[in-house]
């Protein structure tokens, strides 16, 4: 019998489904940058050995991981390479954070600050000297006036 | 006035070397130096076992997750990226891989070759789609600059793939970004890493709570773990100065796009530097602080794992973190453990690794490691053998001025003791003059071959300079070796007192979890009554010690004052040579340097 407490879980319903289909259109929003990351009809590279390469559109939005701290960094390193002596706070202990997966893994996001990075300085006759670090070596390693290439020779005495 | 500081200083220094050569024994001290053909270049003295690379304390560069640069011929993943490198050559690096967890494209039942995902992290027009005209180079027939930084990456990847297996993608982020570059000085070329870290205990990879990189951990489980880049995801971030292709190192300067390793002389071969770059990414990297020796949230990089130190006999997960602190730097004990990696580099590196092999006495015995001279003459093959002496030389002022550089031991001016050189082998300390110098006065003594004894770190510093009439062979050793070396070849360095009291200074440094360090203190004599010692680097003053002369007092007694800067364990013994009678102060272990004050110490006046 339709009457009005039908009437009202009627309604209720439908207003159920239509969260519900909110929220299927907010994860399916949500999904498609991903689904960009293969974008029909690009086929990927196949390297002569086998190897193979897919390239994926530019996505302003992958700017997004942790380009502050990237700014930072470098930003600091700029500094060191002007030979300024500046503080290196939050550079060599960036903030990790760690989360438990659904898989029950434990996931951490590294800081920028434990990137691997080569730098080159140029000696007086114009050939580079180059070195791999993390920060601070890094910077230290830029504004050395000897820099330790640790391959090399120190200089005289 | 100047000229009479420069009398005083110089009374002084002689004073010093009064102390230095008089009524003091040294021992008889045998070695040679050679090329050790049975020791392949990049591996340990003793165990053979790879060797990764450790900065010097005093001189920090790069981290442990790197090859040792003595590995010949030069390796990827050594810290300085070399241009003798084979091009796009992975050499001995898949081994390592393989020992962290990697399956290898070769390995039975393996998956494919890893696949990649690129994603450009820069918007259109610049960086892999910059429509600059391109010239061309050796391999790589882009005709825009973006295409040839299309082709160069692709060849690294490539490279990659070919040797890792994986069912799960690897998404690569990359970036082309003007970063740090001063013409004429230095440039961050690039920057890469992995973006997360994953640790199980309950047995998805193969060691329980170990941390894994993004991609390996991906390649273990065979599935995506960090999700999408757009969301947040991604596996490794690689960034690339662009700038360095604007000539901002000088004109002419850039990036070599060739794709076959012949890069001109003022240009900079990318493909090798993210090729290297890279492999850090991919796992060639521990996420343990080198600086603090503390993990990431308390558990090991699946690559700590494979890192022994030798000295210490433990690998980096069985150490405190002060242990793995000092064992990150410690010069060529920290090795790669790894069965794959070293059955990799069994047959790649070369033979022949220079070392000082110490015979006599026994406390001293052993190989140490040593840094070559670019001048004089070359390690005979069938090595240098001799007596190694101490060489004293003038007391020649410091250049700076001040006593706290011992200037007699450096060999900046003739030696004064050539028949102790003659023949033999001389010991000099680093520090106020050319290298070039110093082993010119040696060689002008009569040895015929010169250690140089670092004073600013444990590394042995390889030696530059030019000199044709050198023509000895000239090595270094590192500060801690060196010392241990001098404590038995040179003379013992008692400070001589009113022209009566011997003082000696012995002191033992305990350090957790490390072998005792112990040794003789350097009396430096400041004036009749007064001493200061140091016991490793003479840039370091530990105490002063002064006997006054008391007997004129009411209960008359030489007195014995001193103090210090110092926690370390130290016997401090006054001798008075007038009579035999001897008296010895202790400060134990840990606790600061207790003044001593004593009124009565020799009641043997006068």
């Amino acid at each position: 019998m339709f009457d009005e407490h039908s009437a009202r879980r009627i309604v209720r319903g439908l207003g159920a489904a239509a969260l519900v289909a909110v929220c299927l259109g907010i994860v399916a929003f949500g999904a498609t940058p991903a689904q960009a990351a293969e974008p029909a009809g690009s086929a990927p590279t196949t390297l002569s050995n086998g190897v193979i390469i897919h390239w994926n559109p530019v996505n302003r939005q992958y700017e997004a991981p942790s380009a502050a701290e990237a700014a930072q960094l470098f930003a600091e390193l700029q500094r060191q390479l002007a030979g300024e002596v500046a503080a290196r706070a939050g550079l060599t202990s960036g903030p990790v954070s760690v989360e438990r997966m659904d898989n029950g893994m434990m996931r951490a996001r590294l800081p920028l600050s434990m990137l691997n990075l080569s730098v080159v300085r140029m000696r007086p006759d114009g050939s580079f000297a180059g070195l791999c670090s993390q920060e601070p070596s890094a910077a230290a390693f830029l504004e050395a006036p000897q820099a330790p290439a640790p391959a090399g020779t120190l200089e005289e005495r | 006035m100047d000229r009479q500081r420069t009398i005083l200083r110089t009374a002084l220094l002689g004073l010093l070397v009064l102390a230095l050569t008089a009524g003091s024994v040294a021992a008889q001290v045998t070695g040679e130096i050679v090329i050790n053909q049975t020791r392949q270049q990049g591996t340990h003295r003793s165990s053979g076992a790879l060797l990764m690379y450790t900065p010097d304390p005093i001189q920090p560069g790069s981290s442990v997750s790197h090859w040792d640069t003595s590995a010949t011929p030069n390796l990827l993943m050594e810290p300085a990226i070399n241009p003798d490198l084979g091009f796009l050559d992975l050499d001995i690096t898949p081994g390592l891989m393989s020992d962290i967890g990697w399956p290898l494209t070769g390995d039975p039942g393996a998956p494919g070759p890893v696949e990649f995902n690129i994603f450009p992290l820069d918007p259109p027009g610049v960086g892999f789609s910059d429509p600059t005209p391109f010239a061309g180079a050796n391999g790589n027939d882009a005709t825009t600059l973006g295409g040839a930084r299309v082709n160069l990456i692709e060849a690294v990847l490539g490279a990659w793939g070919s040797s890792l297996a994986s069912d799960a993608p690897v998404d690569v982020l990359v970036t082309w970004q003007p970063l740090p570059c001063v013409a004429g000085a230095g440039a961050v070329l690039a920057a890469a890493g992995p973006l997360y870290a994953f640790f199980d205990d309950q047995g998805a990879f193969p060691f329980n709570n170990t941390w894994y990189s993004a991609a390996l951990a991906e390649a273990l489980v065979g599935q995506d773990l960090t999700g999408a880049p757009a969301d947040n995801g991604g596996d490794i971030i690689v960034f690339i100065n662009s700038a360095i292709d604007d000539e901002c190192l000088g004109a002419g300067t850039g990036y070599y796009y060739g794709i076959d390793g012949n890069q001109p002389p003022n240009q900079i071969d990318l493909a090798p530097v993210v090729l290297h770059e890279l492999g850090h990414g991919l796992g060639f990297s521990s996420f343990t602080d080198d600086e603090t020796g503390q993990e990431l949230q308390g558990h090991p990089t699946v690559y700590d794992r494979f890192l022994r130190d030798e000295k210490l006999g433990m690998t980096w997960p069985e150490m405190t973190d002060r242990q793995r602190q000092i064992s990150a730097t410690d010069f060529r004990d920290l090795t790669w453990v790894g069965a794959e990696a070293n059955a990799l580099a069994a047959p790649y590196l070369a033979f022949g690794m220079p070392e000082l092999q110490v015979t006599a006495p026994a406390e001293v015995a052993g190989a140490y490691e040593i840094g070559t001279a670019v001048f004089g003459g070359p390690i005979p093959a069938g090595g240098l053998a001799g007596q190694i002496a101490c060489m004293i030389d003038a007391p020649d002022l410091p250049a700076a001025g001040g006593l706290t550089e011992r200037t007699i031991l450096d060999g900046c001016s003739a030696a004064e003791n050539p028949a102790d050189l003659a023949g033999r082998i001389a010991l000099i300390d680093r520090g106020g003059c050319a290298f070039v110098d110093k082993a010119r006065h040696a060689q002008e003594a009569g040895a015929i071959g010169a250690i140089i004894v670092n004073n600013s770190g444990d590394s042995p510093p390889g030696l530059g300079g030019t000199d044709p009439d050198v023509t000895i062979p000239v090595v270094s050793v590192g500060a801690s070796d060196g010392s241990r070396i001098r404590e038995a070849a040179c003379p013992s360095q008692a400070a001589s007192l009113h022209d009566r009291f011997q003082v000696t200074v012995r002191w033992n440094r305990q350090r957790p979890g490390l072998p005792a360090d112990m040794g003789n203190g350097h009396g430096v004599q400041i004036t009749n009554n007064t001493a200061w010692f140091y016991f490793a680097r003479p840039d370091n003053p530990q105490l002063l010690v002064k006997i006054v002369n008391g007997c004129g007092l009411e209960n008359p007694a030489w007195w014995v004052l001193s103090g210090g800067v110092t926690n370390q364990e130290v016997w401090i013994t006054v001798e008075d040579t007038a009579n035999g009678v001897s008296k010895t102060y202790h400060n134990p272990a840990g606790v600061p340097f207790r003044t001593t004050l004593d009124t009565q110490a020799f009641q043997t006046c006068p």
